[in-house]
């Protein structure tokens, strides 16, 4: 050390009460030794340190028992070899550097009175007389045991999270291993890699699976290979460190074998822990650097303002740290102030502020500018009081920038960490051994959706217990894992499977520090989808052996050469043993020319190249069996790697029954179509909400009036239904929807022109594979020309009824008469009544007339239409006056007048029953004379306005009340029931007419006005086309 | 009137068969006074006592209805129909005479609520006891049988 710039002093004393206050006043303890090392003084400080009284120290020598004798042995063992002589493990072993002009700094075990140890730091300086002789020693020291625990801590804090970091996974690849002859590793192939893992490693997935290792990564150690083969033999997990040159990233890995001959990767990538530990080596070497030469500068101030620092002394090494020039710290009270940090200024200035109005201890710890660079200083000083001048303050100062940073990049470190651990998909959750949960993260809350509140309880006996609830088997995850904080050294790895098909991996990993269980880590990722997919593959890789193996195609594996290798279904399909085909190409196996007319052993040759160049081939093609005999078959080549070899995988299936079924298919359904086509039924297929979704020709036909029809989109069947049956229509789709079609319904249809037609359906419900309802299949039948013969039917059969009704009434009435008369001539025979037997027997006797007459006139009446002369050209005029002859007795009878008109047309029918017209016609004329007048009839001939005209027979008669113009057609009705005849007479004369294609009507002005009878007859053509009834 | 009679109308064109009815009724012991017409209108004029019918002391109204049912100008189901729509006539007992007892015929008459009906001819017994069924009492009569035609 050299010569200390002390201030000037007036005496002695002076000097002496200024070393008195540097002791009194230093922080740290201050011993005063001779030159052999006796004490000579110590200050309070060093009672406090050592827990020895000062009287208890002076006179005694050191090392007295406050250094541990293999410390101080050590020091003399490290002396001796610098110095090349012997050095006493005694006071020597503290003094030897001083003694040789050197500082004397380092760290040593205390031991204090009470037998306590410390860490502390101890300054020696030799106290010289000028010139240079030694007169003793000074010894610094101070207590860094606080800051050593500090640093522990750290220590173990670092260690812990490095645990955790330790145990996140986060790439993931599945292997399975390839084994020599010998059945060691040889290599491994990627089965499988994660997302994660692509973007750890920079290689995609599509560059590695499939492939193997020597092929992806050719710098592939041995090594490596060896010891993941192991890993998947034997299922020893193992995990290590790893820095890949090639890629220039280490990675943390966890190997495990899932099943035999497979190994699964786990890693993380930790190129940036890996850096930030070495930045942190670093920064700790600094630090030890600038610890082990700790410097101290000591200083006394006056203190009068916060502001105003008055140094009165400040040692070289005072200077040194604070970088300040020792003349300017003496000469500018603010040259200290004016380093400090400006942020650090205010802590400085209120830390002195506080120490001059209390006269109080002043600490400080900031920045500093010292020569250009920010510090960190530590100052620590006390006031000295001394009567009669101003309070000074004694101190040290240091620079503690070392430790600063080292706790600044441990802090950096902690929250790259913890960053870490929040950021990492998998969820981590780290227990203490005595069972407190210590850390988690978000992912582990969100993975096992675990309310805040009970990981806040920090109670792992319910924590697990709401875990468990959740697993599929709980008991057996109870006894494998007593519980988490689990004290053993061993990781754990386990798969958790969930009662809702989740599928967590769980890795566990005790923390250690020191070499001592801490608690352990658990870390848990959702692999479901991998799990899944593990199995997916495991399934596939076994559906792929039964495929090969029991398939029913022929599965052939080529190259250029031809075939390799073929599963046994070839040699059944190929028609010859398994010898025959290996090593013969595709062609041996096929016809000269495929159907294409090709040469089949050019187009083989085709496809194959194809395939290689990785397009898959789908094709049929011909081949030939072993016999000669050809199948058809659909061939579909793929690209393989097999064993490191590029081939052509071949399966081939024989079409032939299939092609059979085709055919027979196309066979049903041509005739399937022509009968569609062909029916005489419309036949429609509706959807089930009646959209009609095809449509026959003939459905076409009736829906739109032309078997070619375009029919519009989106048409409905009640489209096509006449409004007033719509209801009916709904009816009857509702039942069908139900299955219940009812058999051969009409509706009245509507076509798009609106023509109307009846049809009869009958649908069927259509249901798929499944027994689901998709569609109607309805069958439309026109029958509009069968309703209309139903309905004539129908009428005919009500007037039929009505005939045989009338009909039996009126022949009972004369058969009442003759059965009433003659048991009234009985009754009054047995009485002797003869007055009335004549009238009696009389009336018996006309009512047999009239039956008979009655019976002739319905023989005349059933004879129309039924027996039939060959019709004819027949003269009315000539008919007219063969009636007139015919009736000439009649006529005279009642002086009757009837006129012929002159030049009546001919008309076209059968001559008898058209006479029997006129006859009938002019009787009635002549039967119902109009009171007190002789009848006058006319027969003529009227054209009509447009129409045919019309023949007719005029009276003057009684005429008909126009009430009665048509019920006197009808058969037995009579107007008056007095009147002549048999009531039958107009029904007859109106049935030939009706025969003849024409119409008969009266014409009548009422009672006492006469009536005309007209008739038409049409002619030739009415006549063919009349009903045969 | 002459005194207590049971006043039938009888609606039948058929001259025997009438001749027949009015023996069956002469044969009746009791008064009755028997009315006749020929055809539906005929006897819905009379049943109305209108026209020709007017005067109620000639042609009193029934207390019976013989009706046929094949009747001219206008069937004897209609008359049916109408003498049963009215208020007051629907009362009228109305016996349906037909010509067979099959079940058309009686079911028509059923349909338009005739009272009863008898198979033509009709024999006196069976009208008593329909008589008797309508709870129409013949009164008894002191002197001798008749009947008078009220033939229009």
């Amino acid at each position: 050390m050299k010569t200390t710039l002390l201030p000037p002093f007036a005496s002695l004393r002076q000097l002496a009460n200024f070393q008195g206050a540097i002791l009194s006043g230093a922080a740290c303890a201050i011993v005063s030794t001779d030159r052999a090392g006796v004490i000579t003084s110590v200050n309070p400080a060093a009672e406090k340190l050592f827990g020895w009284r000062a009287d208890e120290l002076v006179g005694r020598p050191v090392p007295l028992g406050i250094f541990l004798p293999e410390e101080l042995a050590t020091r003399a063992a490290a002396l001796a070899a610098q110095f090349g002589r012997p050095v006493a493990a005694g006071f020597a072993a503290l003094a030897a550097e001083t003694l040789h002009g050197l500082n004397s700094e380092g760290e040593w075990t205390f031991v204090r009175k009470d037998g306590g140890r410390f860490h502390g730091l101890l300054a020696i300086t030799a106290l010289r007389e000028e010139p240079g002789e030694i007169l003793g020693f000074i010894g610094l020291a101070s207590d860094i045991s606080v800051r050593k625990q500090a640093e522990v801590r750290l220590r173990e804090r670092e260690a812990r999270y490095r645990s955790l970091f330790t145990n996140m996974v986060t790439g993931f690849a599945l292997h399975e291993v390839i084994c020599d002859e010998q059945g060691q590793p040889a290599d491994y192939r990627y089965l499988e890699v994660n997302p994660a893992f692509e973007r750890l490693t920079g290689l995609s997935a599509a560059e590695l699976v499939g492939r193997t290792v020597r092929e992806a990564l050719p710098a592939v150690e041995k090594y490596w290979i060896e010891s993941f083969g192991q890993v998947a033999l034997t299922g020893q997990p193992i995990s290590y460190e790893h820095y890949f040159a090639d890629l220039g990233q280490y990675y943390e890995t966890w190997v495990f074998s899932p099943k035999p001959g497979q190994f699964a990767v786990v890693f993380s990538d930790v190129t940036a822990r890996k850096h930030a530990e070495e930045s942190l080596h670093e920064s700790r070497r600094l630090y030890e650097e600038l610890v082990a030469s700790v410097p101290l500068g000591v200083f006394r101030c006056t203190l009068r303002d916060p502001e105003n620092f008055a140094f009165e002394y400040a040692s070289e090494r005072f200077c040194k740290i604070t970088g300040l020039a020792h003349a300017a710290v003496l000469a500018n009270p603010a040259a200290f102030r004016e380093i400090i940090h400006p942020e650090d200024r205010a802590g400085f200035v209120r830390a002195a502020a506080a120490a001059i109005q209390a006269q109080t201890a002043f600490g400080w710890e900031g920045r500093a500018s010292v020569r250009g660079q920010t510090r960190w200083l530590h100052l620590d000083s006390r006031p000295t009081l001394l009567a009669g001048r101003p309070p000074f303050w004694t101190g040290v100062v240091f620079d503690v920038t070392g430790r600063r940073d080292v706790e600044e990049a441990l802090h950096q470190q902690h929250s790259l960490l913890e960053g870490t651990l929040q950021a990492t998909a998998d969820g981590i959750l780290a227990v203490s051994s005595d069972g407190r949960i210590t850390s988690y993260n978000r992912q582990f809350l969100e993975l096992w959706r675990v309310p805040k509140e009970i990981l806040d309880r920090n109670d792992t006996a319910s924590l697990a217990g709401y875990i468990l609830q959740q697993l599929n088997h709980p008991e057996a995850m109870q006894t494998r894992i007593r519980h988490f904080s689990d004290t053993t050294k061993a990781d754990t790895f386990d798969t958790l499977e969930f009662t809702d098909g989740r599928v967590y991996e769980r890795f566990s990993r005790p923390q250690l520090v020191a070499g001592r269980v801490v608690g352990r880590v658990w870390s848990f990722r959702d692999v479901t989808a991998r799990h899944w997919a593990v199995a997916s593959l495991r399934e596939s890789e076994h559906k792929f052996k039964t495929l090969f193996e029991t398939g029913n195609d022929a599965i052939l594996i080529m190259t250029e050469q031809g075939y390799l290798d073929c599963n046994q279904m070839t040699e059944i399909i190929f028609g010859c043993p398994r010898e025959e085909i290996i090593g013969e190409t595709p062609a041996h196996f096929s016809p000269e020319r495929q159907t294409d007319g090709r040469l089949s052993a050019e187009k083989a040759v085709e496809k194959y190249h194809a395939a290689l160049a990785g397009t898959p081939q789908f094709f049929e093609w011909i081949y030939q069996r072993g016999d000669g005999s050809l199948f058809n078959a659909e061939v579909s080549l793929n690209r393989l790697e097999l064993r490191g070899q590029t081939v052509i995988q071949s399966i081939v299936r024989d079409i032939t029954a299939r092609k059979q079924a085709e055919a027979a298919q196309r066979d049903a359904e041509q005739l399937y179509r022509t009968l569609v086509n062909t029916s005489p039924d419309g036949i429609s297929l509706l959807d089930m909400t009646g959209r009609l979704l095809y449509s026959s020709p003939k459905a076409l036909e009736l829906f739109y009036g032309s078997p070619t029809a375009e029919p519009p989109p989106e048409r409905h069947a009640a489209d096509f239904v006449a409004p007033q049956d719509q209801a009916h229509a709904a009816e009857l789709i509702h039942n069908g929807l139900g299955g219940k079609f009812p058999p051969n319904e009409r509706l009245l249809m509507r076509r798009g022109d609106g023509h109307d037609f009846v049809a009869e359906l009958n649908g069927t419900l259509l249901r798929d594979s499944l027994d689901i309802p998709w569609g109607i299949l309805v069958i439309i039948r026109d029958v509009t020309e069968r309703q209309r013969q139903e309905d004539e039917l129908k009428s005919k059969n009500t007037e039929l009824e009505q005939f045989t009704y009338t009909v039996s009434h009126d022949l009972r009435g004369p058969l009442i008469t003759i059965k009433g008369f003659a048991s009234a001539l009985l009754a009054d025979a047995a009485a002797g009544r003869t007055d009335r037997r004549p009238e009696d027997l009389q009336r018996i006797v006309a009512a047999a007339d009239k039956m008979a007459s009655l019976l002739n006139d319905l023989l005349k009446l059933s004879r129309v239409g039924r027996i039939v002369n060959p019709p004819a050209t027949v003269s009315m005029a000539r008919l007219a006056e063969d009636v007139l002859e015919l009736l000439a007795g009649s006529i005279a009878g009642c002086h009757a007048r009837v006129a012929i008109q002159p030049g009546l047309p001919p008309a076209y029918g059968d001559a008898q029953r058209l006479r029997e017209v006129l006859q009938n016609l002019v009787e009635n004329a002549l039967k119902f004379p109009a009171p007190g007048r002789e009848p006058a009839i006319e027969i003529g001939f009227q054209t009509g306005g447009g129409g045919p005209g019309a023949y007719f027979v005029r009276d003057h008669g009684r005429g008909i009340e126009p009430r009665f113009h048509e019920t006197i057609f009808g058969l037995f009705n009579k107007l008056d029931s007095r009147s002549e005849g048999t009531g039958i007479g107009l029904a007859l004369v109106r049935r030939i007419v009706e025969f003849h294609g024409g119409a008969i009507w009266v014409e009548s002005a009422g009672p006492g006005q006469g009536a005309i009878f007209y008739f038409t007859l049409p002619g030739r053509k009415a006549l063919s086309a009349a009903p045969a009834n | 009137m002459q005194g207590r009679r049971l006043n039938i109308l009888l609606v039948e064109d058929n001259p025997d068969h009438a001749e027949l009815a009015r023996r069956s009724l002469e044969s009746l012991s009791g008064h009755t006074c028997l009315h006749h017409v020929e055809d539906g209108e005929a006897a819905l004029d009379y049943m109305f006592g209108r026209g020709v019918y007017a005067d109620r002391a000639r042609f009193p109204a029934p207390d019976l209805v013989l009706l046929d049912l094949r009747l001219p100008r206008m069937d004897g189901l209609e008359v049916l129909r109408h003498v049963k729509s009215h208020p007051v006539l629907q009362h009228t007992a109305v016996v349906v005479l037909t010509t067979s007892d099959t079940e058309f015929d009686l079911a028509r008459a059923c349909a338009h609520h005739a009272d009863h009906f008898v198979t033509k001819p009709v024999d006196a017994k069976r009208l008593s006891e329909i008589i008797d069924d309508l709870g129409l009492r013949v009164p008894s009569f002191t002197s001798g049988p008749s009947a008078e035609d009220a033939r229009s």
